[in-house]
């Protein structure tokens, strides 16, 4: 009886460690690819690529032919909507609308030395607090950032995006992405982010008919949103086959010179990243 | 507090002091953590986010399914499948592909997130 028991026993820990080897036999890959069928099953296309695709607006528009679904409906929709906001914006040189984006930029310089003061020396690498400079961010690749003979005051740096791991079969330990906040003299104060998209492993679609080519001739988005109440928010996004990055600045004025220093901004950041 | 903490996470309600995504958007993934889950957030910052969460069963394709959320106006987006996975198993790996729709863009995902795990995300509270 002993026996049947030690064996009954054995065979079923023999049992669970197969299961268990079941999880050890399931790669990264095959993840993907199970992943991918579910995707597919529910007609969600995902590219595979990380590089810049620029499609037109009416890809969006006009499905001929094909019942959109809600998802589809609402992209069709929002297109609309920001063909308006780029008509706008060329006809007036701002997108008038309430931009609450503007004074918390604008107060930033105020709230992020309380939070660095109160967090300091106690943060998690996975924390997503603001710290005082890049160096006290785990970041699973190099942050440049702002030169500092652009920036007035560094105010300081979060992370963005996704803590990568490689027990999860990521390609590094750390954020894929990180903002850095600053004042800068005569422009006002600034955000700028970076996302590594190679680690976070997704490409980027941009709308032909609202694409500029204004930072390194690279694709680039620009939009000026606010009113006289709220400020204003200049924003500039420019992609590479690497990283999207954006520059946000926030003025309680709104003026032509302003958008074309907030340009130029972003010009001289971006000729201080290490080519990718 | 632990406790506290550990059942707030469990459950998805989160304590007054939440810093999650406090100065920027961040996203992740949890599996096997009672729920499986992916979500989107920056608190107190309303943006056009969409989140598809992928959960693979190791034992079986049978069980694999996806939670789509739609694009919706929120601080926080989440796919959740609640109590799909018993705390600390091993069974799921969960994927998630997180969506914005902003000027000029929005139909690729902007990030992913695999995980096979139920890793505690420290930027949910103070530490």
């Amino acid at each position: 009886m002993k026996k049947r028991l030690l064996i009954a026993g054995i065979s079923t820990l023999l049992a669970f460690n197969a299961l268990a080897d079941t999880t050890s036999a399931l790669t990264r890959e095959d993840m993907d690819k199970r992943n991918r069928e579910m995707l597919a099953k529910a007609g969600i296309e995902i590219p595979s690529s990380t590089e810049i695709s620029i499609v037109s607006a009416s890809k969006y528009m006009n499905i001929k032919g094909v019942k959109q679904n809600a998802n589809d409906a609402h992209m069709a929709t929002k297109m609309k909507e920001y063909l308006a906001m780029n008509e706008e914006q060329q006809k007036n040189g701002y997108v008038k609308d309430s931009e609450p984006r503007a004074k918390e930029l604008m107060d930033l310089k105020h709230v992020a030395p309380y939070h660095q003061k109160k967090y300091k020396g106690v943060l998690s690498s996975e924390s997503t607090h603001i710290r005082a400079s890049s160096d006290e961010l785990k970041l699973a690749y190099t942050f440049v950032g702002v030169p500092k003979e652009e920036m007035t005051t560094n105010i300081g740096v979060a992370p963005y995006g996704a803590y990568k791991s490689v027990k999860n079969g990521d390609d590094g330990d750390g954020w894929d992405g990180a903002v850095q906040f600053f004042e800068k003299n005569g422009v006002g104060s600034c955000a700028f982010t970076e996302h590594n998209r190679k680690l976070a492993h997704s490409g980027v679609e941009l709308i032909k008919e609202l694409v500029t080519y204004d930072v390194d001739t690279k694709p680039s988005l620009v939009l000026v949103k606010g009113n006289k109440e709220t400020g204003f928010v200049y924003k500039v996004k420019w992609y590479d086959s690497t990283f999207s990055r954006e520059l946000e600045c926030a003025n309680q004025e709104f003026s032509q010179q302003l958008r074309s220093d907030v340009i130029t901004l972003a010009n001289r950041i971006e000729s201080f990243q290490q080519p990718s | 507090m632990k406790k506290v903490l550990l059942l707030s996470a469990i459950l998805g309600v989160l304590p007054l002091n939440s810093n999650a995504g406090m100065v920027s958007t961040t996203v992740h993934s949890r599996a096997n953590c009672v729920n499986n889950e992916s979500i989107t957030w920056w608190l107190g910052h309303p943006y056009d986010w969409r989140v598809v969460s992928t959960h693979g069963n190791i034992y079986g394709r049978d069980r694999d399914h996806l939670i789509d959320t739609g694009y919706a106006v929120t601080w926080r987006q989440a796919a959740v499948h609640w109590n799909e996975a018993p705390l600390n198993d091993h069974r799921w790996f969960v994927s998630g592909y997180h969506y914005l729709s902003d000027y000029g863009n929005g139909r690729i995902p902007f990030d992913t997130t695999s995980v096979g795990d139920c890793s505690i995300y420290n930027g949910w509270w103070d530490h």
